[in-house]
């Protein structure tokens, strides 16, 4: 491996990322350089040690036994935090590179070897994601201090590390296998073949995530054994072994699975540069279909009161849908959450929370309009271009992506109050009410996604491209989050109180309504400067 | 080959003059342009007349596709004006945009769909109705050689192919102007033929002004009535070659030697001789 060249590669892999839909910015400003990344992991890592460290002093001194019952298990799960955190987030914005830029990859034609190339891509993954684990350290360093566990925290930090590996090359992993399952059907026809395309996709996708997901690994698998059993043969869990033999006084069982651990790393590396070295330059798939009949007309879409081109671009974003393998952990990450959640709200043989879940769905549908819309203008790429030059107004551009949004993420709802139907039985009454809150949170959804994207959309072909800036599609997140809340706890609590006639439980629906109508006019304006700014200049 | 060029007819014209009348397809006065510091389009007049196919030359960099897409619409101006047939140019312009045909220096396609597909998607675009989008679709495939890849994703496809389907869907609805940002880029012989001279039949015979930019100056030495040529964003010089040749004093010359002798990079061979030191 050549340490220089994998730095190199790495540090322009993250300027990459960091310079997305920046392409007037100043390349030696800070905010486009990667040690901007070191600096705000710094600053978070000191900033939770710092507001932790007095906090846990407090707790000490109130209640021993509670900071000692916390303490170990935070310790012990560092490792396993980073790695998920890569895993989730490397899905949902790792897969943004379309077939020809990864087919072109810039870095395919220099000398470097596949090893050095996933080390330096697993690298810039790795430092992507690094503030989530810098928060985590920080907190556990004030926990460390706090209970003496000096060296435990020590090595779960090294470890720590060692799982952002974990989690890059595993991505990395993925990377190449997405491109091979895509080419399963080269060569097929029809569209039945690029469907079938799609959904092998979404299985991919979805069974790494589960497989390596150690939250739905620990509860499925903790079902039928007990924790230390699990945790013993599952890689993954390694980290967590040697941590827990540490704390128990057995340096040498925890040196072994420190070495174990390692060596699955290792292991990882190996795989990911052999999967790589198997589809270097992936080739576009060559797919042809059935004879086009021109001027067929989208007469769906045209009944619900879209124009021509309007439904034209309605009916170009959701077959891009079925055939951008770009697009699908937009659709897949929404629905492992939501399964996650499931799972975590009825758990078998347990009590079933209908509220939780019903929440919980409300939320996953509010997700998925996010996830679709803050990314529905910017994988236009630089065909945006080519849109504007066609008589098309900002408003037909803007009704069209809201459309595409809002049947995708009605068919989410519909498809995900069914599975909760099904397997939970809920109340019909608070059932269709829920029905409904999960279509106003896919409305909600798509405006804020549409609002952040008309203005913070990122064109650009690059290495590691992204359909919106990183910055706002945090933002348009977690404030669509904060809306989607705020609108269906107090309806939802409504919907499942006692009386769900009182005054009360009617109380809080009618606030849900109100805020509900008041938030979609607000943002559905919002989004129209937006897009009239959008059609008036193009970011070059 | 394709057949004699049919008269326009099915697109809905609005309020826009009519072909023939005294506007020009094309008027851009005093366009300006800046990214920051740096200054794209400074000042920049010129001219497209109807029946025309004009040439815009510079070196990379000179600002011809952001004077292009000035044009279109797409990028604001900081200052100036642009005239499509007679009316003003604005992003939300529709009718104006109606009668424009454009190709980017880079095909921008969605490359998800199929060439037949993309095309019937440019044509909905326009509002063409069936029949007509699909004989004129068909007459474009047949003549530049695509028929029989129509139905293969575009990803699929060579440069000079995705560069036809382009050129086809800035065709494809008889636009009154057309623009093309390096239009034959990747186009086997026989296409870029076929190309030049249907713009060339479009310009006389249908009143269709072309604005095209090029590298390649005989190119443009072939097909341009008139050339401007942009240099650093701004006009350095406009004319028939034959008249810029005179005006850079270099009766005889091919476009190539008046070009680098304008833009004041006609002393090359020092720079060759050292590069090969």
């Amino acid at each position: 491996m050549n340490l220089h060249r994998i730095r190199r590669l790495a540090g322009v892999l993250l300027a990459s990322e960091l310079r997305s839909g920046r392409s007037r910015s100043d390349p030696h400003s800070l905010l486009g350089r990667p040690v901007i990344l070191a600096v705000l992991d710094l600053a978070l890592f000191l900033g939770v040690f710092g507001i932790a460290y007095p906090v846990l002093g407090l707790v000490r001194s109130t209640d021993p036994s509670l900071l000692a019952s916390v303490a170990t298990p935070v310790l012990l799960f560092l490792p396993v935090i980073a790695v998920a955190t890569v895993l989730l987030a490397g899905v949902m914005f790792e897969f943004s590179t379309t077939t020809r830029v990864g087919a072109s990859d810039a870095a395919n034609w220099l000398p470097i070897s596949p090893t050095d190339y996933v080390a330096a891509s697993s690298t810039a993954v790795a430092f992507v994601y690094s503030p989530a684990p810098a928060l985590a350290l920080g907190g556990g360093l004030a926990i460390a201090l706090v209970t003496g566990a000096i060296a435990t925290y020590g090595l779960a930090a090294a470890l720590t590390v060692l799982g952002l590996y974990e989690g890059a090359f595993l991505i990395e992993m993925l990377r190449s296998a997405t491109p091979r399952a895509s080419a399963v059907l080269s060569g097929r026809t029809g569209k039945v073949a690029l469907l079938g395309r799609a959904v092998l996709l979404i299985v991919v996708i979805l069974a790494f995530q589960l497989m390596f997901n150690p939250v739905v690994l620990l509860q499925f698998l903790g079902a039928i054994s007990g924790f230390a059993e699990v945790t013993s043969v599952i890689p993954l869990f390694w980290s967590t072994q040697a941590l827990l033999y540490w704390t128990r006084g057995a340096p040498a069982l925890a040196a072994l699975f420190i070495a174990a651990q390692v060596g699955f790393v290792a292991f990882l590396l190996w795989a990911a540069a052999r999967l790589r070295v198997r589809f270097w330059a992936p080739a576009p798939a060559e797919v042809r279909l059935e004879p086009h009949r021109f001027g067929g007309g989208h007469p769906v879409l045209a009944l619900a009161g879209l124009t021509p081109a309007e439904s034209a671009l309605v009916a170009k974003d959701l077959t891009g849908f079925t055939r951008r393998r770009e697009l699908l952990p937009l659709l897949v990450t929404p629905l492992v959450i939501a399964l996650l959640l499931f799972f975590e709200s009825g758990r078998v043989g347990g009590p079933v929370d209908h509220l939780q879940i019903s929440i919980w769905t409300t939320w996953s549908v509010g997700f998925f309009a996010l996830m679709v819309s803050l990314t529905s203008i910017g994988q236009e790429r630089r065909s945006i271009f080519g849109l504007f030059a066609f008589p098309l107004t900002a408003r037909n551009f803007l009704r069209a992506k809201s459309a595409t949004t809002f049947l995708l993420s009605a068919a989410f709802a519909a498809g995900l109050t069914a599975v909760a139907q099904v397997l939970y039985r809920p109340p019909a009454l608070p059932a269709a009410i829920g029905g409904v809150v999960a279509l106003v949170s896919a409305a909600l959804g798509t405006l804020v996604g549409l609002t952040v994207a008309t203005r913070y959309s990122d064109f650009q072909e690059r290495p590691r491209p992204q359909f919106v800036r990183p910055g706002a599609m945090m933002a348009g997140l977690f404030g669509g989050f904060g809306l989607i809340f705020l609108i269906a706890v107090p309806a939802m609590l409504g919907a499942y109180s006692p009386d769900p006639a009182g005054a009360s439980a009617l109380e809080s629906m009618a606030f849900a309504g109100a805020a509900a109508v008041a938030a979609v006019a607000l943002l559905a304006r919002a989004a129209r400067t937006g897009a009239e700014r959008l059609a008036r200049e193009i970011p070059a | 080959m394709l057949g004699p060029v049919p008269p326009l007819r099915s697109m809905a014209r609005g309020t826009i003059p009519p072909p023939g009348a005294a506007a020009p397809a094309l008027s851009v006065r005093h366009a300006v342009k800046s990214y920051g510091p740096v200054l794209a389009v400074a000042d920049a007049s010129l001219d497209v007349p109807a029946g025309q196919v004009v040439g815009l030359l510079g070196p990379n960099g000179a600002g011809k596709s952001t004077l292009m897409k000035i044009v279109l619409g797409i990028v604001r101006a900081d200052s100036g004006t642009v005239q499509v047939l007679g009316r003003e140019m604005a992003p939300e312009a529709v009718e104006t945009k109606a009668q424009i045909g454009y190709v980017p220096e880079s095909p921008l396609l969605y490359e998800f769909l199929t060439g037949a597909e993309y095309l019937d998607f440019v044509a909905d675009m326009y509002g063409m109705d069936p029949r007509t989008r699909r004989e004129r679709i068909g007459q474009y495939l047949t003549a530049l050689e695509l028929a029989g890849h129509e139905n293969s994703m575009i990803s699929g496809y060579s440069q000079g192919m995705k560069q036809k389907i382009a050129l086809i869907s800035a065709l494809v609805h008889r636009p009154r102007l057309l623009v093309l940002d390096e239009g034959l880029n990747g186009l086997d012989p026989r296409s870029a033929r076929i190309v030049k001279d249907l713009l060339r039949s479009l310009a006389r015979q249908e009143g269709v002004g072309v604005l095209f930019s090029t590298h390649v100056l005989e190119i443009a030495q072939a097909i341009c009535d008139e050339v401007v040529i942009l240099h650093h964003g701004r006009v350095l010089a406009t004319g028939t070659v034959a008249e810029l040749r005179g005006r850079a004093g270099l009766p005889g010359s091919g476009l190539e030697e008046v070009f680098l002798s304008l833009t004041g990079t006609g002393d090359l061979g020092e720079i060759v001789a050292a590069l090969a030191r």
